[in-house]
């Protein structure tokens, strides 16, 4: 498929194509692409089956906000093709389905909806009670998303960072990087998140003026470029926010590129003060067939041809409820889509510019018009209405952008405990009260004006900024002034539904569930979005309520017959995105000690093993018994590397006292030149270490311990010592001496050749 | 975890770098009186404060230093000065 290789706000480098397997046939993308846009390029619609009906899915969004496009890759099921890099040599396939993702077998289970109602399984699948296990089996085998081998082992490298900074920004987006700057120009340690691989958010793939005749794209990446030239900005892309918790603490995992030395890493930053500027993404638009390969959502079309250079159809009707919907149709007719109508789910209030230049373009508006359904299996045709219904017209397509309005992403706040209310101006959650050192900037807000978005973004860095003990006062009232003299929130688009059952409307893609299951639920009582949620599994798939999180109590409001339910959001929980349990594993750094004489046990046939930090000769035997090598030990001689032991001086005027404390023997006994043989005891008088003591000089001792007590010693005797202000001074040098242990009746021979004196028994005494 | 300690050598610190030592319960009992019973009660018996609480801490990936601080059981934050709360 051919690529848009000319507009300037390209993120792929159609000049590097990478090649990989879909279906067992090679395919081609380009460097830059994720494995959704690559196999879109491909002319791949379907790319799954949905979990309960087996309904064919494809591209919605390029967020990862449902698992339409979770794909076995490389045997790991369950990948993202949304937020997943292209790399060479990848082998994508399709996951639950029976067949191909095109024709599947289970495919019938889409008509056989009217007998899964709302919790059916709950309801009916118990009496008698010895169905349960054998409908498990069957559910089991037909519903679900991938499978993966009970003996594969996840490939790939995994790494773990936990930095510290004064500033954390979560969002990269226009307002997150005005933020960064803000804080860093105060002299601040600044760490950005983004989720996506490169910063710029919404302005990123838009060519409209930002001011002064420079377009959007421009702008963001000269914000980018000004960041890069801060040197206390650390910034993490394609890096997802997965929880925050006490204390400002904040956990993320990032993917890497082919340049990193990880493939995901997680990351646990410690911030005296956040600033949560995650922007916005779509409402999705409820109507019939919602969810049909070729519905996409207008950030989904705007960005596929403008950071991906793939243009996403050929004739695509649009139904939005925002200026956005409007300016991607202007710029997609620009590329060459045609645009046979905009249906505006708004009465009025669009933005003039951007009206006129529709008209320019001969693209009819029709304000108040609604998608009512989708037809075909991949999108043929659109059923388009006015919102009260009265009439309908059939449009021919391949394409439908749909999309009912924005809703802000407030999942972090929520997780940092910000107080979120519903605004019926901007129809968001907004945030009413704000933990302390925790700020929230741009479009998340309702902000639109480009202006306004990087003003607030401005402000929060100030804020956090003062957070951390650099306050300035005049800083910051200017900076409220200039936002407060720029636009203010827009007023959001409400929830509208096409007048239908609902029966194919689908308010979450995860779970399967429809506007018909969400009105069963309430029927039955359930009133509250959080018991509808569970009822209906609305909102606990994998995209972790990114389709259903606004809609559901947006709808549960409208529909409740008592009319007395506020608009709640349901709780969020973290994990925000997905994340593999191997990368909270990380990696396995092994690190160990050897010592003096490893090289050489190892070349006599030593067998090594971990034995706490060190790698020690375990046995030199094929023979595991290990008969002869006992024997000969027994009989004759053997020798051990005893240097994993601990190995301590303990000096100063305090050092006799310290010993007597930590010891069971007594100490003062020992004379200078000698050894004694003692052990250590905890505070029940549980033995707990025991090694030999050598009294070098008056108050200057050497002693050992067990090998596993060695790192802890130092601390141990500090711990005991610590309301006494003694005054002695230990080293450890367990690292600094090798060690032999010999024994057997032969030891004494075999040492005296070594020795340089006589050695007796008697001599030694 | 996310406790921030401040160490009186190293400066603020992850949590994750120290060990705890339990309450700061004074020094040991005097051993010529010291009988099993009052043994016992200083190792076992805590006060297990809901609230400001002093106890030792042992910069152990760090400089190794036992010392006390003030942490607020309740919300896991180190209290600067404790006078100030009460």
């Amino acid at each position: 498929m051919n690529r848009l290789e000319k507009l300037p706000t390209l993120r792929i480098n159609p000049a590097h194509p990478i090649s990989f397997t879909y279906k067992n046939k090679t395919c081609q993308g380009v460097s830059g692409d994720t494995i959704a846009t690559a196999l879109y390029a491909n002319g791949i619609r379907i790319f799954s089956r949905s979990l309960k009906y087996h309904r064919p899915r494809g591209l919605y969004s390029l967020d990862g906000e449902s698992c339409n496009t979770f794909m076995e890759v490389d045997r790991i099921p369950n990948v993202c093709a949304e937020t997943t890099r292209l790399r060479d040599g990848m082998t994508v396939n399709a996951q639950n389905v029976k067949g191909t993702p095109e024709f599947d077998l289970l495919g019938f289970l889409d008509k056989l909806d009217w007998a899964m109602p709302a919790g059916f399984y709950y309801r009916s699948l118990h009496k008698p009670a010895w169905i349960w296990p054998i409908a498990l089996k069957q559910v089991r085998k037909a519903a679900g998303l991938g499978k993966i081998a009970p003996d594969f082992h996840i490939p790939g490298k995994y790494d773990e960072i936990y930095p510290q900074t004064d500033v954390c920004v979560i969002g990269g987006g226009a307002a997150g990087m005005s933020a960064a700057l803000a804080a860093a120009r105060q002299g601040l340690r600044v760490i950005l998140l983004e989720s996506r691989p490169w910063l710029g958010g919404f302005f990123d793939y838009r060519t409209v003026e930002y001011a002064g005749g420079v377009p959007l794209y421009r702008r963001a990446r000269d914000l980018v470029q000004q960041l890069e030239q801060t040197p206390n900005v650390r910034i993490f892309t394609h890096t997802a926010m997965i929880g925050a918790y006490h204390h400002n603490l904040i956990t993320a995992f990032q993917k890497g590129t082919e340049t990193d030395h990880f493939d995901e890493r997680y990351i646990e930053i410690q911030a005296q003060s956040i600033i949560v500027a995650t922007g916005c993404i779509e409402r999705p638009l409820l109507f019939e067939n919602n969810e049909r390969p070729g519905v996409i959502q207008i950030g989904c079309a705007h960005r596929l041809a403008y950071s991906f250079g793939v243009l996403p159809g050929k004739r695509a009707v649009f139904s939005v409820g925002h200026d956005l919907g409007i300016e991607a149709a202007i710029d997609l007719f620009d590329l060459g889509l045609e645009i046979p109508c905009l249906a505006d789910i708004r009465e009025d209030g669009q933005d003039a510019y951007l009206v006129a230049r529709l008209a320019e373009r001969n693209i009819p508006l029709l304000r108040g018009w609604i998608a009512v359904q989708a037809h075909g299996k991949t999108v043929k045709k659109a059923t388009l209405s006015p919102i009260d219904g009265s009439q309908q017209r059939d449009i021919e397509c391949d394409l439908l952008v749909a999309s009912a309005g924005m809703t802000p992403v407030t999942a972090p706040l929520s997780l940092l405990q910000a107080t979120l209310s519903f605004d019926d101006h901007t129809g968001f959650f907004l945030p009413i009260k704000l933990p302390p050192q925790v700020h929230a900037a741009g479009r998340l807000l309702g902000l639109t004006n480009s202006l306004s978005i990087e003003a607030s973004g401005r402000l929060a860095g100030i804020s956090a900024a003062a957070d951390c003990g650099r306050q300035d006062v005049s800083k910051l009232n200017e900076a409220r002034e200039e936002l407060s003299r720029l636009p203010g929130p827009q007023r959001g688009s409400k929830l509208v539904t096409a007048p239908l059952k609902g029966r194919k409307t689908f308010i979450c893609f995860d779970e399967d569930t429809t506007v018909k299951n969400i009105r069963q639920a309430i029927q039955m009582g359930f009133d509250e979005p959080e018991l509808v949620k569970r009822f209906t599994a609305a909102g606990t798939g994998p995209g972790q309520g990114g389709i259903p999180g606004h809609n559901l109590p947006l709808f549960i409001a409208q529909t409740n017959s008592d009319g007395d339910v506020k608009t709640k959001a349901t709780t969020v929980r973290a994990p925000l995105v997905p994340a593999f349990i191997a990368t909270y594993a990380a990696s396995k750094h092994d690190m160990c000690k050897r010592t003096p004489v490893h090289d050489m046990q190892e070349k006599a046939g030593g067998m090594m093993r971990r034995i706490g930090v060190w790698q020690r000769a375990r046995y030199f035997s094929q023979d595991l018994s290990c008969r002869e090598e006992i024997e000969n030990v027994r009989n004759n001689v053997g020798m051990l590397d005893a240097s994993t032991l601990g190995k301590f001086r303990i000096w100063g005027p305090d050092a006799l006292k310290a010993l007597q404390r930590m010891y069971v023997s007594d100490i003062s006994r020992v004379c200078e030149g000698k050894i004694k043989y003692s052990a250590m005891c905890n505070e029940d008088g549980c033995i707990i270490d025991d090694g030999v003591i050598v009294k070098r000089a008056e108050n200057d001792y050497y002693f050992t311990t067990s090998t596993g007590r060695a790192g802890s010693t130092v601390e141990w005797f500090r711990y005991h010592t610590r309301y006494d202000g003694w005054n002695f001074y230990m080293v450890n040098l367990t690292d600094v001496f090798g060690v032999i242990n010999l024994a057997g009746p032969n030891a004494l021979r075999v040492l005296e050749k070594v020795a340089d004196t006589y050695l007796s028994n008697e001599a030694l005494a | 975890m996310s406790l921030i300690i401040r160490c009186p050598i190293c400066g603020k610190r992850s949590a994750y770098e120290f060990r705890y030592g339990g309450e700061d319960k004074g020094p040991r009992p005097d051993e010529d009186s010291l009988t099993p019973e009052s043994w016992c009660d200083y190792v076992h018996m805590n006060q297990c404060v809901a609230g400001i609480q002093k106890e030792w801490w042992c910069h152990r990936d760090g400089c190794g230093l036992w010392f006390t601080i003030h942490r607020d059981t309740i919300n896991n934050l180190e209290v600067q000065h404790p006078e100030a709360q009460s």
